[in-house]
């Protein structure tokens, strides 16, 4: 029998295949637990999203697309989105423009230094984020630091209400991202070359010149990635807007939570998280194209 | 690059030390304020008492969500090791068609915001009553540990040669003993660091465990989450203090095993 076994046999082809290919089950556990509990239940959230709400917390099986329509045209929920985008956006811009140059410092050093700062970016990074609102709870309570401080420096006689504003949910969500933005932006900016820029400050370019021509330029699709990741974290988070952010204060999570939790009405609950996944899931998708773009590893 | 002290390395530095002030400041004051003695929250506190730690340890609730967030982290933790390091270690071993998407596809449930996951899951592990059970929340929080587990291991392997275990093949020994003889050996820093941070994650995951639980599988976080909801006591400072200790404990181990910079190149 072994000895009949030609190399072009289709039984000796297919077993050569599994050889090679064998090391792919390694990721079945992990293909098959995503699928199961993360693929299925998002289509399952597609499908209930198109079921009619019959009040009571009760839906009926049927396909309308009601729940998508009320979101996306009740100039209430269109208020939602536009305060969630706008929040988002200024998260993202935030971040970036105070980001980079911290990320660039970082980048240029060396040594110990740069270990113990890269340590207190993980600090925080690791921290979960609810005890991170309670501490700006402490921050800007009404006898809290800041106001503690203000008092002191006699700018303000009596404590001002900085929690449950815009403001304070702003920051909540600068301190979720920042850390991790700096991490992206600082691998970005270790992986363009210094000799290049020594090779234009050589040719005469003068520092700031050879920083905007090179290490920016080339830092650019990287910054992107950055701030899209920025957004799609801002753009969903639902603990900081929930209790830093006032009750008008209403964001796309605050009102899926309600509809989901409170309300009961998973229809309309399902329908505007899909839109928000769908949003996240696209904005990942063009980030995946620009990583390939430039090759940032990270 | 050379050491300068001009304007634009000073200026730099400022706003470096704004932006690690700004990240870190909410951490360390709660540090502060959970030794306070007055029964509402001051700063600058004041006394310096252990009466909120007494009182977390003698509450009966709060005992319970401790109980609850170290039973799932340690059932997280153990699920997305074991699934994580075996994705990580086939996915560095070699460049393969669909390699991307493998990797988008694990790292998929990390990036979409988490109360996606906590919403998709609730619909779905009602459907099979599993919903409010401690292995529904356990599920959620693999779906963010997996991907924790295998960008560090990922990070770990980038040194490893995946040649030796070829060699210890090639030399006459079965894929089980070569896994225990060569590559464990050889990643187990990285595991243990890995399970140390699936932990960490989980032990403090909130957007997930909402959704999941009910009363009496309720996690660390959700508590907390609700009493900052309805009544602030400092009895959370404490609570967040603790949680502080574990992050940093956690830290400490990683930093200790495979280095600051490899946990920041994840």
């Amino acid at each position: 029998m072994k000895a009949g076994i030609k190399k072009d046999n289709w039984i000796y082809k297919l077993s050569e295949i599994y050889r090679k290919n064998r090391f792919l089950i390694m990721f079945m556990p992990a293909l098959i637990l995503v699928s199961f509990f993360f693929f299925v239940p998002i289509l399952s959230l597609l499908r209930i999203s198109f079921f009619k709400y019959t009040g009571m917390g009760m839906f009926e099986p049927g396909f309308t697309l009601e729940n998508y329509i009320k979101f996306l045209t009740d100039p209430f929920y269109l208020q939602v989105i536009w305060y969630t985008i706008k929040i988002a956006f200024s998260v993202t811009m935030i971040c970036i423009v105070v980001g980079y140059p911290v990320a660039y410092y970082i980048s240029c050093m060396t040594g110990k230094w740069k270990i113990f700062l890269l340590l207190l970016i993980i600090i925080p990074l690791w921290t979960n984020l609810i005890v991170r609102i309670y501490g700006w709870f402490v921050i800007l309570g009404r006898q809290g630091l800041l106001n503690s401080i203000l008092i002191k420096l006699n700018l303000i006689d009596e404590p001002i209400s900085l929690v449950f504003t815009t403001g304070s949910v702003v920051i909540g969500l600068l301190d979720n991202v920042f850390p991790w933005i700096l991490l992206i932006m600082i691998s970005v900016l270790e992986g363009i070359e210094w000799d290049i820029i020594e090779a234009a400050r050589d040719l005469g370019a003068s520092r700031i010149k050879s920083f905007y021509e090179i290490t920016f330029k080339l830092s650019l699709p990287g910054i992107a990635v950055a701030g899209l990741f920025a957004f799609v974290w801002s753009v969903g988070e639902y603990a900081v807007p929930s209790l830093l952010g006032a009750s008008s204060n209403r964001t796309i999570s605050i009102e899926i939570a309600d509809q989901m939790l409170n309300l009961l009405n998973w229809p309309f609950g399902a329908s505007m998280a899909f839109v928000l996944f769908a949003i996240s899931v696209s904005v990942l998708l063009i980030n995946n194209w620009l990583t390939s773009r430039s090759n940032i590893g990270h | 690059m050379k050491k300068k002290f001009d304007l634009p390395t000073i200026c730099l530095f400022f706003v470096t030390m704004i932006v690690l002030g700004f990240i870190l400041t909410p951490i360390w004051i709660t540090v502060a304020v959970s030794f306070n003695e007055g029964s509402y929250i001051v700063f600058p506190p004041k006394g310096f008492s252990l009466r909120w730690y007494l009182e977390f340890f003698n509450d009966y609730s709060w005992m319970m969500t401790f109980k609850n967030s170290l039973m799932v982290a340690t059932a997280t933790m153990i699920t997305s090791t074991f699934i994580g390091v075996l994705s990580a270690l086939g996915y560095m071993r070699r460049k393969f068609p669909g390699r991307n998407l493998i990797n988008l596809i694990i790292m998929l449930p990390f990036l979409v915001p988490g109360i996606i996951i906590g919403i998709c899951l609730l619909i779905f592990l009602h459907k099979v009553n599993l919903s409010g059970t401690y292995t529904a929340v356990v599920i959620g929080h693999c779906l963010w540990g997996i991907p924790t587990v295998f960008l560090l291991v990922q990070a770990v392997l980038s040194g490893y040669d995946f040649n030796i275990e070829d060699a210890a093949r090639d030399l006459g020994a079965g894929p089980v003993k070569t896994f225990f003889t060569i590559t464990l050996p050889c990643i187990r820093t990285g595991i243990f660091t890995a399970m140390i941070f699936s932990f960490v994650t989980s032990f403090g995951e909130f957007n997930i465990a909402l959704f999941l639980t009910a009363p009496e599988t309720m996690t660390m976080p959700v508590q907390i989450w609700n009493s900052l909801k309805y009544e602030v006591t400092p009895i959370v400072a404490a609570v967040s203090t603790i949680m502080i200790v574990f992050t940093l404990t956690g830290i400490g181990i990683g930093a200790k095993f495979i280095g600051i910079k490899k946990i920041t190149e994840m």
